[in-house]
């Protein structure tokens, strides 16, 4: 019997809905160069203001990461290992503010701001947080927090738990056994969820909108100054930082890639 | 008649150079080789899913180097054998006779005849998910053969079976193939379980083939010394050849006689050594040593002796033999495998 | 050793208190809030002063009385009947890119990764930007104007085409993932026997991802219905729009003077209907932890939103 099948249609069809696709999308990423020009785009470079809000966002951006990973790396060991009941229900809590757009989570940040604990604290330290730095803060790390948790949970996943059962058997306690066995082996994907994390709380500005308002130098990071002087008719602004925010994420995303390796989901 | 004529490829961590193979219809031929010899890779060059970069693979006369797998009707059953987990075994069975549009009542009887022919009834309308390794072996099979592909590709069929059921299986494999009559290929490791099935050997080491020919041929006449460690001549020595006798190390001379002079690789097979009970016995190439140590294996016991030639002998009697005992060896003339060294 | 004993507990307490931190952060921004559905005294005279027209009494009410407004109804229909035609989108397109991505050498396809990757962490006012500078200058501008109408600030396809970016860019990756994960021997084997791939897909190997297709099409609906910042750059708010304004399919459809639902949650505390606002953003909080909740049900593998 002669068996035909030359080639098919399949895998042409696939190919092809793919090469299209990617063209679709490199454009739309590519379009602010292209319509900006490179001469265009080194003038906006070189200006400060652009800098201001770079190094804005890079800092707030930092700072609120380290304090995801701090709560993020437990959590996600606590979610990878532990059986809890309704942990399905829990999960699906925790990642309530990730899964809904940060434009409502913006609006319930401003929601709870004015109370217990936050009026709290505003009275006793004199620490307002709200339409300021600590706002941008809050809101990152809101964001990025359950982001973070479920990152390292996927990087503890992938640690079997027979090398801690065997730690434990010589002698090591818990605690001993998470820091010398544990952590080490899951450090690069620790360090290349930190990377996401941090280009994460980088590029959230919704939350910002909502909640911490702008004031200019202050809490105008960079995704949202993009807003702010668009709605301002810069174009030219405009399409510089955004060219700005996509190398930003290319980088951490490419970073990422090589510490990463294949450890992880992405 | 398969032949396979120059074949070359790289697929990045595996390179085969060169390849040469011949394969005659009605054939069990079997690959062996240490694992990273590329002898899963020559069996999926075979099967068409990737294609050589150099060289041609002719089935029958036809070169099917450019044809896709669905294109060159030959079987293949990987390691696991990847039965679909979401069909039956009867639907595993039938998938490729269905893929060939036959009609269903000619899909059935064929399906039928070959579940009885594998005397897997009882497991038919089971999910391959709660199989044993036997039965595993027997659906893939089955699949395989159904649709009464010109050459089945086995890569290493016994591999995932516990012990006593691999040779019970190599066994049942042998009989599949004489029943009916197919030219198969069967990758393999160990030359234990390839002298249960094979009619042929094809030794493979570093993506090339070493040599190739009956099993008997390729124990007693290895071509280099890759062959005969794999082959588990034991006993391998370099020594130099005068014509009548062999040199090796400082004192010890072998009596054999061959047309080759110059340097040479000596192998003894340990079972072909024999042990001299009588100490009056004289004769050529008798030798004295001490028992270094025995290990009892199941059907002999492996004895290491001590001498200038240090020897692996393999005794099939009653007699103990303890560390720092005095033993006499006597290796046949016969016996002594010569490579020449090139 | 009652030692031991001890500094499990302690260190089991140590990890849950985390993890409990989370739940309890997440759990009291959401429940807390509300009451930002009473309406309040002093939110009645802010309404008196600044608002107009004849909502003034309806948002009075609990909650701005959402559910006796046409525009709060029009509004969900617009973003669930997007939201699906996007989903619809983003599976038919991106199962088989996936399977592409997964299956087959093609050039460049760390470049494609990184890609993808990058677009997933970049912030929604970029996308909104590149969007708007895709299609409002050079030559798809061009192709617009002899179409006939402009892709931008529109229902159809601007609000599609804005859900679609991300939609397509978590599913996909959601599918690959899921295509990586069967093992490329079952389609060997099936190619052996004599199926054409695509035969193969079909039978073998689709079967075998289901769950995970599954998911990935849950996971680009609800990252279309959690689309924000696209949709306001691109589209922009319709509800000030007057009716004649908006086609009679729209009409239809009844999907004129409405918003996408996340749009509508900050125009309305924009505005300074709070009570409105937060209600329409619990029911976007409502159907977002429905989905994830399913999600985590069917089992997905570590799927990071």
């Amino acid at each position: 019997m002669v068996l035909r099948s030359r080639g098919g249609w399949w895998p042409t069809l696939c190919i092809g809905i793919a090469g299209s696709i990617l063209a679709v999308y490199l454009l739309l990423v590519t379009s602010n160069w292209i319509y900006l020009g490179w001469h265009d785009t080194l003038y906006f470079f070189s200006k400060s203001r652009m800098w201001e809000r770079f190094w804005l966002t890079v800092w707030t951006a930092t700072v609120s990461t380290s304090f995801s990973l701090l709560i993020g790396i437990p959590a996600g060991y606590a979610l990878s290992r532990y059986r809890f009941p309704c942990r399905y229900l829990i999960a699906s809590v925790i990642d309530l503010p990730i899964v809904v757009s940060p434009a409502v989570v913006g609006a319930f940040l401003f929601g709870i701001t004015t109370r217990f604990p936050f009026d709290w604290i505003s009275e006793y330290y004199g620490i307002y947080i709200g339409r300021n730095v600590y706002g941008v803060l809050l809101v990152q790390f809101t964001v990025t927090a359950a982001f973070c948790a479920r990152l390292m949970k996927a990087s503890f996943d992938m640690i079997p738990t027979k090398f801690e059962i065997v730690s434990h058997s010589l002698g090591a306690s818990p605690f001993r056994t998470f820091f010398k066995v544990v952590l080490p082996m899951a450090k690069n994907g620790i360090i290349a969820s930190m990377i996401v994390v941090w280009a994460r709380a980088a590029a959230e500005w919704e939350g910002l909108m909502l909640f911490v308002g702008a004031t200019e130098g202050k809490t105008d990071i960079m995704p949202f100054a993009i807003y702010l002087d668009w709605n301002g008719g810069m174009m030219g602004w405009v399409t510089s930082m955004s060219i700005v925010c996509i190398l930003m994420a290319i980088s951490a995303i490419s970073a990422m890639k090589i510490i990463g390796g294949k450890s992880n989901v992405w | 008649m398969i032949e396979i004529k120059n074949l070359s490829g790289n697929l990045g961590e595996f390179r085969l150079h060169d390849i040469n193979l011949e394969v005659n219809k009605g054939e069990y031929l079997a690959i062996l080789g240490p694992t990273g010899a590329g002898k899963t890779v020559l069996i999926e060059y075979i099967a068409g899913i990737y294609k050589p970069d150099k060289g041609s693979i002719l089935v029958d006369e036809e070169d099917i180097t450019s044809l896709y797998p669905e294109e060159r009707n030959i079987g293949y059953v990987p390691q696991d054998y990847a039965l679909f987990p979401n069909l039956t075994v009867k639907r595993n069975i039938a998938y490729g006779l269905e893929a060939r549009k036959m009609p269903s009542e000619q899909v059935d009887s064929i399906v039928s005849d070959m579940i009885s022919r594998l005397k897997i009834e009882y497991i038919q309308n089971r999910m391959p998910l709660n199989l044993s390794g036997g039965e595993k072996q027997r659906v893939a099979l089955g699949r395989a053969l159904a649709t009464e592909p010109r050459l089945l590709l086995l890569d290493e069929p016994l591999s995932a079976l516990d012990e006593n059921l691999r040779t019970e299986m190599a066994r049942e494999l042998r009989r599949v193939q004489r029943d009916v009559n197919g030219t198969f290929i069967h990758v393999c490791h160990n030359f234990e379980e390839a002298s249960d099935v094979a009619d042929r050997v094809a030794i493979m080491n570093d993506g090339t083939i070493v040599q190739t020919g009956i099993l008997k041929e390729v124990m007693e006449a290895p071509k280099n010394e890759f062959v005969a460690r794999f082959m588990k001549s034991q006993n391998i020595f370099y020594g130099l050849s005068d014509g009548s006798t062999i040199k090796i190390g400082k004192t010890t001379t072998l009596v054999k006689k061959d047309t080759f002079t110059g340097d040479v690789i000596v192998a003894i097979r340990p079972e072909d050594i024999a042990i001299v009970e009588n100490e009056k016995d004289k004769g050529q190439n008798i030798f004295s040593g001490k028992v270094e140590s025995t290990k009892h294996k199941p059907y002999f016991t492996e004895i290491a002796v001590d001498m200038e030639l240090p020897l692996i002998v393999y005794s099939q009697t009653e007699r103990k033999y303890n560390k720092g005992d005095k033993i006499r060896v006597r290796i046949p003339s016969e016996k002594i495998i010569m490579i020449k060294k090139s | 050793m009652s030692g031991n004993r001890h500094s499990r507990t302690s260190y089991n307490t140590f990890f849950y208190s985390f993890a409990g931190f989370l739940f309890l952060y997440s759990a009291y921004l959401f429940l807390s809030n509300l009451d930002q559905l009473f309406v309040t005294e002093a939110a009645i005279k802010t309404r008196e002063i600044t608002s107009w027209g004849e909502d003034r009494e309806i948002l009075n009410q609990f909650a701005g009385g959402f559910w006796k407004d046409p525009y709060f109804w029009k509004s969900l229909n617009l973003t669930l009947v997007i939201t699906l035609m996007t989903t619809f989108i983003a599976t038919i397109l991106g199962i088989p890119t996936a399977y592409a991505l997964s299956r087959y050498r093609i050039p460049g396809k760390s470049v494609v990764d990184v890609l993808f990757s990058s677009l997933m962490v970049m912030p929604g006012s970029v996308i909104g930007i590149c969007l708007i500078v895709m299609f409002n200058y050079g030559p798809l501008w061009d192709l617009q104007n002899l179409l006939g109408f402009r892709f931008g600030h529109s229902i159809f396809p601007g609000m599609l085409i804005a859900s679609l970016v991300l939609s397509f860019a978590f599913g996909m990756s959601a599918w690959k993932a899921t295509f990586d994960s069967v093992n490329p021997r079952f389609e060997q084997v099936a190619r052996s026997l004599g199926s054409t791939r695509w035969r193969a897909f079909r039978t073998v190997t689709f079967p075998l991802a289901k769950s995970g297709i599954v998911t990935g099409i849950i996971l680009a609906w609800t990252r279309a219905m959690a689309e924000f910042s696209a949709v306001l750059f691109f589209c922009g708010t319709f509800r000030e729009l007057p009716a004649s304004r908006f086609s009679n399919f729209t009409k239809f459809l009844q999907m004129d003077q409405a918003d996408w639902l996340s749009v509508a949650v900050w125009a309305q505390v924009e505005f300074g209907n709070i009570e409105y606002g937060f209600a329409l953003a619990f029911v976007l909080v409502f159907i977002g932890g429905i989905s994830v909740y399913v999600m985590h049900r069917i089992g997905a593998k570590g799927y990071v939103w």
